[in-house]
């Protein structure tokens, strides 16, 4: 019984660490421009109308998402039409992101920067709609 | 003269480089070709992947020299298509019935967008080729070296050399399984949930041999 207990509260609390964590590291973050954006050659674009994220989320995403390699994204990455675009400033540098709806997520300057990420566990306890 | 024995292809311009990991399985027929980018400059980190053991890769190489590696053996099923788009709705054929049914998933309320995407793949994949895209079960993968730039949403232009390769290599495939390039050989990018350009300009080069800038 104690240990059921305890095992609820944990996964109670997981959730809520990770929202913390990702409001502590969102801070150092400034989403400077974001837009909407939909790949219109595919049947099922109309699923885009209720895709939303905030500037908020955004900069919450690249706090939580996994930054992973090449292979991996290739491998996991979901790329739907419905996508949200813009810049952000991280500690004083400019960069170009990019999330999908599925979860997967770039942040690059030109062919310089080019990383990507993917939306997993402590990104999913935040922001499920991404998983 | 070129040879395919136990499902390998065997010539001198192919290294056998059978990574166990990435076999899932026996293919029962295959029919159809699926070609992708690995969003790499270098085969390297592909080749390291299935070195240490990761279980989703593709049949084939081709490196930026046009080095063709063989890394499964086509008598087996690779993991490499993802989550399929709906065929018969992106070709504008389905019958009311089955329109309903893939509309009813992408729809559903209270899932997430991937969940979405999952199920309505789960659905295709039980439908037999070519009422849906190519799956794993069914097709051969060839992977070709080249970077994907977000800035520009397209992939690195691929190497005379390796556009040479794969050429060959997918000739090789097809007169084995009795395909047609024109319409067994698909662009990864145009079947699953992937980047739209991921394999165009390569599939657009068997087709029309060039590659557009």
């Amino acid at each position: 019984m104690k240990k059921n207990i305890v095992t609820v509260i944990l996964f109670m609390l997981v959730p809520c660490l990770s929202a913390c964590q990702a409001g502590q590291h969102s801070k150092s973050m400034d989403v400077i421009t974001i837009a909407s954006t939909t790949d219109k050659y595919l049947p099922d674009h109309e699923i885009c109308r209720s895709f939303s994220l905030t500037r908020e989320d955004v900069a919450i995403y690249f706090s939580v998402a996994e930054e992973v390699d090449e292979y991996e994204f290739n491998k996991d990455a979901i790329i739907l039409p419905c996508k949200y675009r813009g810049t952000i400033d991280i500690r004083g540098e400019i960069f170009h992101w990019e999330i999908s709806a599925g979860g997967a997520g770039y942040l690059y300057r030109g062919k310089g920067v080019n990383k990507r990420y993917l939306c997993k566990k402590n990104c999913c306890a935040v922001l499920p709609n991404l998983c | 003269m070129t040879k395919i024995e136990d499902g390998k292809i065997i010539d001198p311009r192919v290294a056998i480089q059978i990574h166990s990991s990435i076999e899932r399985g026996n293919i029962k027929k295959v029919s159809s070709i699926v070609l992708h980018r690995t969003d790499s400059t270098t085969a390297t980190g592909t080749l390291n992947a299935y070195a240490n053991g990761k279980r989703s890769g593709a049949h084939f190489l081709i490196d930026k020299s046009g080095h063709v590696y063989q890394t499964a053996s086509m008598l087996k099923m690779c993991w490499h298509v993802g989550i399929l788009l709906p065929r018969c709705q992106i070709e504008k054929n389905c019958d009311p019935k089955e329109l309903k049914t893939i509309t009813a998933l992408i729809h559903e309320e209270g899932l997430s967008f991937g969940r979405r995407a999952r199920n309505l793949s789960r659905h295709e994949v039980s439908k037999k080729y070519p009422l849906r895209y190519p799956s794993n079960s069914d097709s051969i993968g060839i992977e070709v070296v080249g970077k994907f730039w977000p800035s520009e949403k397209s992939f690195e232009k691929p190497t005379q050399r390796q556009l040479e390769s794969l050429k060959w290599l997918t000739e090789v495939i097809a007169n084995e399984y009795l395909l047609n390039i024109r319409t067994d050989v698909y662009a990864h990018g145009a079947i699953a949930r992937k980047e739209v350009t991921e394999g165009a300009q390569i599939l657009q080069y068997l087709l029309s041999g060039g590659v557009a800038q």
